[in-house]
């Protein structure tokens, strides 16, 4: 007989790991010998969006029959997703409790329901835990006391819910990957938090905060010296009261910041405010990143900050710069303060702003930057507009970019064929005499 | 030491043809049966290490496969898009006989990263495919009789109905 018939249960145990929990059980209609494969399973993906006409029903059963049936003392159970979309919470935290254990590694939960499911608190003493990811309606609000927290375990955590409390966060001694959502919640489920504390063994933090109360005092700390890789959206609607805290990162490979104001705040004078001093401080504590990359708001908060003054980046190869609108002295300055940069990305993002600004800064020196002359391979232009400084700049690259390889100028979208052929001539005019491949698209 | 990597000790591995592959003790590492035998070897090994359940052609894959993930993890920069090609690839060039004659080879070996990666390919083949499919991709014979596989539907019906046909 075909010695491939007989690949060993632990294999084919492994292999219906990687299936859903659904498909997986199915198998013991294949033969006799399969018929109980299935409750060995360690790893369950349990989802109710396939069970459609039959309803709830059919789907409690499912879930309850599984965790009834299969051979939990022999083989407990170590990855756990469930994904409810449409049916009720109650059920929901028996199976957690069935589910939650001293060999539990991964718990991933997704649910949709209508009114929040409480977590139930043995989750947060779970040693065993390596990775945890809750999404949407999961309450972690439990009164006036949080439980007591200890994941000696937990690598990886993902919140995207409602809000999240310091006490988790600090009862992670090894995690190395954040990433934290916090939700625009209404009034009445929202609890305020005002202060974030961010564990300082992450590597790795995303952190999207949609969160910041009005008239309230927001102070967010991410004091972790080891991160290596940093997002951070922050969404402000001007009248807050925002403190964000950052230490020094000696180990930042990729930084991209998205600071935005909804709406600006007027001072006393009727001038917009904008947090000219978090953009300024964030950029000099991730002056070693390697890549770094700010969305147009931030960008612009750079524009107007006062006595603003670029700081030195001695490690940074990648630059992807969102612009506001086009500015000769604050990309010069930029490019004076990179030393060996070697990828520039520019994007003229118009629409997000109407007003124009004026930029600040200093003059910048006459002499080109040494990152030009000497280390930028690779410049990429995007939206480009074919403003006369625009293309006086791509002029100064090409002249200047003495080991530039790479021109790439995509241009902007909405003009009409001639105009683009026009303007497609005169960037051809400018790069006749060199060697470099330039694409314009 | 300085220049290992120059003259790196190589480890011999003998096939069930007999067929000899000289292999870098770096990449023999990730090979667990075979980095238990030097192990457990007093000496230093110099005669080649029987494998008497794997096959050539497995074999020959299987260092293929490690050689190749060696080299992108040499190279950080595109590491992980230049592996998951090549791992595609590696996952396309063979029929399901082949898939699953490797993962005999790969879980003898005890060849973790490549075990996992090979079940995961053949999750991916059977996923939504009619019982047939999936009797036929491990050459099960039913050996229900139509009674039994009634009844059996019947007492487990959760697990059998409630998708939806698309």
């Amino acid at each position: 007989m075909d010695r491939i018939s007989y690949l060993p249960n632990t294999i084919i145990c492994d292999i219906l790991s990687y299936l859903p929990t659904k498909q997986a059980v199915s198998t013991s209609i294949l033969c006799h010998s399969w018929r109980h494969v299935w409750k060995d399973l360690q790893v369950l993906d349990i989802d109710d969006r396939p069970f459609g006409s039959s309803g709830k029903a059919s789907f409690d059963s499912f879930v309850n029959a599984i965790l009834a049936q299969r051979n939990a003392d022999s083989y407990p159970i170590e990855k756990f997703r469930l994904t409810c979309e449409k049916f009720e919470e109650d059920p929901i935290p028996t199976w957690l409790n069935a589910v939650i254990g001293p060999h539990l590694q991964e718990l991933y939960l997704s649910l949709n329901v209508m009114f929040g499911t409480s977590m139930p608190k043995a989750i947060f003493t779970c040693t065993s835990l390596k990775s945890l990811v809750l999404k949407r309606d999961i309450s972690l609000d439990y009164g006036p006391e949080f439980p007591d927290v200890y994941l000696p375990s937990l690598k990886n955590l993902e919140l995207d819910i409602a809000h999240v409390n310091n006490k988790l966060l600090s009862g992670c001694p090894v995690l190395e990957n954040l990433k934290l959502i916090l939700l625009d919640m209404a009034p009445e489920r929202y609890v305020y938090t005002p202060t974030i504390q961010m564990p300082q063994t992450l590597k790795s933090l995303t952190f999207e905060d949609y969160s910041i109360m009005w008239e309230e005092i927001n102070h967010r700390v991410i004091d972790t010296p080891s991160l290596e890789y940093l997002y951070l959206k922050i969404v402000t609607s001007g009248v807050v009261e925002l403190q964000v805290s950052a230490s020094y990162f000696p180990n930042m490979v990729e930084a991209h910041l998205d600071i935005e104001e909804e709406q600006s705040h007027l001072d006393i004078h009727g001038e917009p405010v904008e947090h000219v001093c978090l953009v300024p401080m964030l950029l000099q504590a991730l002056r070693e990143t390697k890549l770094l990359a700010l969305k147009p708001y931030t960008t612009r908060c750079l524009f107007s900050a006062p006595a603003f003054k670029f700081p030195e980046f001695h490690r940074l190869l990648n630059l992807e710069l969102d612009v506001p609108f086009f500015n000769t002295n604050f990309l010069l300055n930029f490019l004076h303060s990179c030393h060996v940069l070697e990828a520039l990305v520019i994007r003229i993002c118009k629409e997000v702003y109407v007003r124009t600004m004026d930029y600040n800064g200093p003059t910048p020196p006459t002499m080109v930057p040494s990152c030009v002359t000497s280390h930028l391979k690779s410049f990429e232009f995007r939206e480009y507009q074919d403003a006369a400084d625009e293309r006086e700049f791509i002029a100064y690259l090409l002249k200047g970019g003495l080991v530039l390889k790479t021109v790439t100028i995509h241009l902007k979208s909405d003009f009409d064929l001639v105009t683009k052929y026009n303007i497609v001539k005169g960037l051809s005019a400018l790069i006749v005499y060199y060697d470099e491949t330039v694409q314009i698209g | 030491m300085s220049g290992i990597s120059d003259t790196e000790r190589m480890i011999t591995l003998k096939t069930v043809e007999g067929t000899l592959f000289d292999v870098k003790s770096s990449i023999a590492k990730d090979i667990k049966t075979v980095q238990a035998f030097i192990d457990d070897s007093d000496d230093d090994v110099t005669s080649p290490i029987p494998l008497p359940n794997v096959f050539t052609r497995e074999l020959s894959r299987i260092l293929d496969y490690l050689n190749n993930h060696h080299r992108f993890r040499s190279d950080i920069e595109k590491a992980d898009e230049e592996m998951a090609r090549y791992d595609a690839e590696f996952a396309k060039s063979m029929s399901h006989e082949e898939l699953k004659a490797l993962i005999l080879a790969a879980n003898y070996l005890n060849v973790k990263d490549l075990l996992e990666f090979l079940n995961q390919t053949v999750a991916d083949v059977i996923q939504n495919k009619s019982v047939e499919f999936v009797r036929n991709f491990f050459g099960i014979e039913n050996d229900y009789t139509p009674e039994e596989e009634e009844k059996l539907r019947n007492e487990n019906e959760w697990a059998f109905n409630g998708v939806e046909q698309d």
